[in-house]
């Protein structure tokens, strides 16, 4: 079966003419002796690991936010996500240098001679263009996504999602097309592994531009120096939003923990959502739908058992800030609209638009003490741009789905809405 | 470059492939597969010309742009640089590089929000500056100390021999 198909996939095919061979595609066009297998399968391993830790994490946010039925997604701890999303991005924005290192590496691939001996290369080379192209891809529409900068005509979280399997798919298949050259690259310096399954020449050509990366100029040191600390200077610079800890160091982030109205940061402004005058209507009401059907002034709200609870803000974008919310739980409320306490239910906000308008909460978080529906915030009255009159703080759940400008509540999940 | 160890004549079943490699490619085939079909069946959120223009321009930008600009640098860096000045310049140049590549969106502010200072709530550009200057400034010094170092060392070396005939 297989042989067949080793003919055709391994059939020489006609050399391109020899005087095409110029610049780049000359012999020595590249004379690094860091432009290597060793060099490329070690910062792989670490790009590798990094495509494949922020896949998952973006796989759970995805999940989250469109739970299939078999999907299951607890209350607690209520860190979980932000500690996932907060991976997502920080482990994203640290594989930018990785990424340029590595092609840097690989470069002189791309003018290999000839450019393709078999038919099976040339499929080879059409997957490293997969590769590259998603890899790339999803790292700057990711960047650019933090900097809410849309000059693409695509839907972002879609195109990412999507393509995000393409990229760790492409990872996996090049990891299992260039086994032999990561399992060289990865063994020992000097041992015979590094050279297992070269012909003579080729296993003293290793031998000696190994060798000779020791003592370059630009040498094996300065290479893993450069990766180290291009790494290490972009998180520094940008991990603040998610790290507490480095918000004043990171002086290059889009976020700052503790800035913003009432020391949280906005997403999504009053004035954007279109809500600065129906959230402040003395005709607002709380619709919650159900047996005891109830509409609820900001007055009622504010007579029913007050809670405090200390639940961060975790957004898709990475940023996370904790804060002191105080309202009424929202188990009890769908108690008095004669519902039971872990009822599916949909939020819907003032907002006439957008995707994030109404949301789910499902039975873990309706169940959970610590969900809210928020009139207080670190002890103040809601500021609007963080949803007054009414918002939804729920523990474990992503910014997004923590509807603002709460205007109605019903049991299920597509209930109300446009 | 290094010849591949893949038998080219027998690209299938090349008896020098280790056998965990089906373990990468049969999942990473259909996660490539899965998210194409995702891509072309997601109707009007992901125009194709549109994805693929920034798929493959990705690449093209890398390709084309960044890399030439990097190894222009380096092979004037060659000319003008002293042999111990250059792994410094390197890691000076690789991190200052990459903070402005990442930091450049934030920089352009084009997807700032009127009315909305939490978001993007520094002087990003002058903030830039002022840390590539630093990085680069470090790198200076550390590029002479190390100019410097090597003269030493190989005048100290060569030292010596002089005094013995002496």
């Amino acid at each position: 079966m297989t042989k067949p198909l080793d003919r055709v996939l391994g059939a020489r095919l006609p050399d391109p003419p020899a005087a095409l061979r110029r610049g780049p595609f000359g012999e020595d066009a590249f004379p690094s002796p860091l432009h290597t297998e060793r060099r490329a399968s070690r910062v792989g391993v670490w790009l590798g690991v990094g495509f494949v830790v922020c896949f998952l994490t973006g796989l759970i946010s995805h999940l989250v936010q469109n739970p299939p039925g078999w999907f299951y997604w607890p209350a607690s701890p209520v860190w979980l996500y932000r500690w996932t999303q907060g991976t997502h991005v920080a482990v994203g924005l640290a594989l930018i240098p990785l990424l340029l290192v590595k092609l840097w590496t690989v470069y002189p691939k791309l003018f290999a001679w000839p450019p393709a001996r078999t038919p099976a290369q040339l499929v080879a080379r059409l997957a490293v263009l997969v590769l590259v192209g998603a890899a790339v891809f999803q790292l700057l529409t990711g960047l650019l996504n933090l900097a809410k900068w849309y000059p693409f005509g695509f839907f972002f979280t879609t195109t990412h999602y999507w393509t995000g399997w393409i990229a760790v798919g492409a990872v996996l298949v090049h990891v299992g097309a260039l086994a032999p050259q990561i399992r060289r690259g990865l063994a020992r310096r000097g041992s015979p592994a590094a050279v297992v399954g070269l012909d003579e020449d080729d296993a003293a050509r290793v031998v000696a531009v190994d060798e000779a990366a020791e003592h370059a100029a630009v040498s094996r040191r300065a290479f893993v120096l450069t990766a180290g600390l291009a790494t290490g200077a972009v998180a520094l610079t940008q991990w603040g939003q998610t790290v507490s800890p480095l918000g004043q160091v990171s002086v290059l982030a889009p976020r700052i923990p503790g800035v913003g109205p009432q020391g949280l940061p906005v997403n999504q402004t009053a004035q954007r959502a279109g809500v600065t005058e129906t959230a402040v209507d003395p005709a607002w009401r709380l619709t919650v739908d159900g047996p005891t059907p109830l509409s609820l002034t900001l007055a009622d709200l504010q007579g029913m058992t007050q809670r405090t609870e200390r639940l961060p803000i975790a957004c898709v974008e990475g940023w996370s800030s904790n804060a002191d919310w105080t309202g009424v739980r929202l188990s009890e409320v769908l108690e008095a609209a004669g519902l039971a306490p872990d009822t599916e239910v949909t939020v819907e906000s003032l907002q006439t638009g957008g995707l994030y308008r109404v949301a789910t909460v499902s039975p873990p978080h309706v169940r959970s003490p610590k969900t809210l529906l928020a009139l207080r915030l670190n002890g103040e009255e809601l500021d609007l741009d963080h949803g007054y009159p009414l918002r939804l703080i729920a523990p474990n759940r992503p910014g997004v789905m923590q509807t603002k400008w709460i205007t109605r509540i019903a049991p299920g999940t597509g209930g109300i809405g446009s | 470059m290094s010849g591949y160890t893949s038998d080219v004549s027998r690209p299938v079943t090349s008896a020098l492939t280790p056998w965990w490699r089906w373990l990468f490619l049969a999942p990473g085939l259909l996660a490539v597969a899965y998210g194409f079909y995702g891509l072309l069946t997601a109707g009007g959120r992901v125009p194709i010309g549109s994805w693929l223009t920034w798929f493959v321009g990705s690449a093209l930008v890398h390709d084309l742009v960044v890399a030439p600009l990097w190894i222009g640098l380096g092979w004037v860096a060659t000319k003008v640089l002293p042999r111990p000045a250059r792994g410094p310049a390197v890691v000076g140049a690789a991190v200052s590089g990459v903070l402005v590549v990442v930091a450049l969106p934030f920089v352009l502010g084009y997807g700032a929000q009127e009315g909305n200072d939490s978001f993007l709530p520094r002087d990003y550009g002058t903030t830039l500056l002022v840390v590539v200057g630093v990085v680069l400034a470090v790198t200076a010094v550390w590029c002479l100390v190390a100019t410097l170092r090597s003269g030493r060392t190989a005048s100290a070396t060569a030292a010596p021999r002089p005094r013995t005939r002496a």
